[in-house]
């Protein structure tokens, strides 16, 4: 599908719901094709109950489609936050959307709220990782559904995707004959990145030391979450602390870029401090006596 | 001499961005310290930051001075949470030091 210059046609029919990492991966992807010359056709959106819902969240008009809407918007509160794109080496997301998206999830914009704290950090470290490796535009998006408790984060590029990062990079961890399946278990494993071995960047030192996605992921196991991250033709799955699950994508699909979703529960979320804690001494980084440094 | 850089008024309440970090160490943390100078670094009104952003800004100072950090840097105005991510990318700075010795 990513190749030749064919019109591509997206076939909503079935569609009937949405979470914020595949809306992001289609907007992705649409954006992509776009980019690239080619027409993006809508059909059979009358047929499909989620077209409210994809227009709220901006998804036509992030794909360069405007449509008719026949109903009115509303702020959406806390329930989602519209399709916001990221563009690469911007230095940090704008930051009334960065708060946006933190409020979504957490259900409130108060600093000393943890699960706000936890947000903001899921937040900070995915939007982060699209800016510094995709080298492409990427969208993220967020949803909170209140009958199931279930906060969703979805972010997703068109950017040369994990195994292109390791190999364009001359990462010291790449390998000839390097899987799609190879590269996203090793940026999930502490201490790899594609850059972290970038000592001469501009400013001496690479930032990049393949931390915050394993932070993230050590968080999400301890608070019954789930993280999925989706790159090239392979998908990784974590749910809670059951063991991740790294496989190719069904039906030979490949996704050009990188997808990440993350899922959890407010009511999950009792302490973000002790889930750092967790998450610190899961990757060995136990602190010594240096109260002296705190004045 | 002492240089106090006050965070929050240089990169919000939420410190996010490793690549700020990073750019932040190199064009003024590192020339005061070249110069002898002591750091302090004012947390005041520092609500939350990510691990990218510490990583970058403390661990790859601690790795760089890791004989004399603790007597030329300081931390001020830490809630407990901010001490924890302190905490944590002066350990790695250490490791870091320890892998690049």
């Amino acid at each position: 599908m990513d190749c030749g210059d064919a019109e591509i046609g997206l076939d909503f029919k079935d569609v009937k719901y949405w979470i914020p990492c595949a809306i992001a991966t289609m907007c992705a992807m649409a954006n992509r094709w776009t980019s690239a010359g080619r027409d993006v056709r809508i059909i059979s959106l009358e047929a499909c109950p989620a077209r409210g819902y994809l227009q709220r969240m901006d998804f036509f008009d992030r794909i360069g489609l405007t449509l008719p809407e026949n109903f009115q918007r509303n702020t959406p509160g806390t329930s989602f936050v519209e399709l916001q794109q990221v563009l690469p080496g911007i230095a940090r997301l704008h930051d009334s959307v960065a708060q946006r998206l933190g409020a979504c999830l957490a259900g409130t914009d108060d600093p000393a709220n943890e699960v706000l704290r936890f947000a903001q950090y899921a937040v900070g470290e995915i939007v982060a990782n699209c800016q510094q490796h995709a080298g492409k535009p990427g969208f993220v998006a967020a949803q909170y559904i209140g009958g199931k408790d279930w906060a969703r984060i979805g972010m997703a590029d068109y950017g040369m995707g994990i195994l292109e990062g390791f190999r364009l990079n001359n990462s010291p961890d790449y390998f000839e004959g390097m899987t799609d399946v190879d590269a996203v278990a090793l940026a999930l494993q502490p201490w790899k990145s594609s850059k972290r071995h970038l000592k001469l960047g501009p400013y001496g030192e690479s930032p990049n030391r393949g931390a915050g996605l394993t932070m993230i992921h050590h968080m999400i196991a301890a608070s019954y979450g789930e993280l999925i991250i989706a790159s090239g033709n392979a998908i990784a799955h974590i749910r809670g602390d059951n063991p991740v699950k790294i496989e190719p994508l069904p039906g030979g699909m490949s996704l050009p870029g990188t997808s990440v979703s993350v899922l959890f529960l407010r009511t999950q979320i009792a302490s973000f401090q002790e889930l750092l804690v967790h998450a610190q001494q899961s990757m060995s980084l136990t602190s010594e006596p240096d109260e002296d440094i705190f004045i | 001499m002492k240089t106090i850089f006050h965070m929050a008024e240089r990169f919000g309440t939420f410190l996010s961005d490793g690549d700020v970090a990073n750019a932040f160490r190199f064009t003024e943390v590192e020339p005061a310290l070249a110069q002898g100078h002591e750091i302090i670094f004012d947390f005041e009104g520092i609500t939350n930051m990510t691990s990218s952003f510490c990583n970058a800004l403390v661990a790859t100072i601690v790795a760089h001075h890791v004989e004399d950090f603790a007597t030329r840097i300081k931390f001020s105005n830490c809630d407990s949470l901010v001490k924890q991510f302190i905490k944590g990318a002066v350990a790695l700075g250490r490791k870091e030091a320890k892998e690049f010795a």
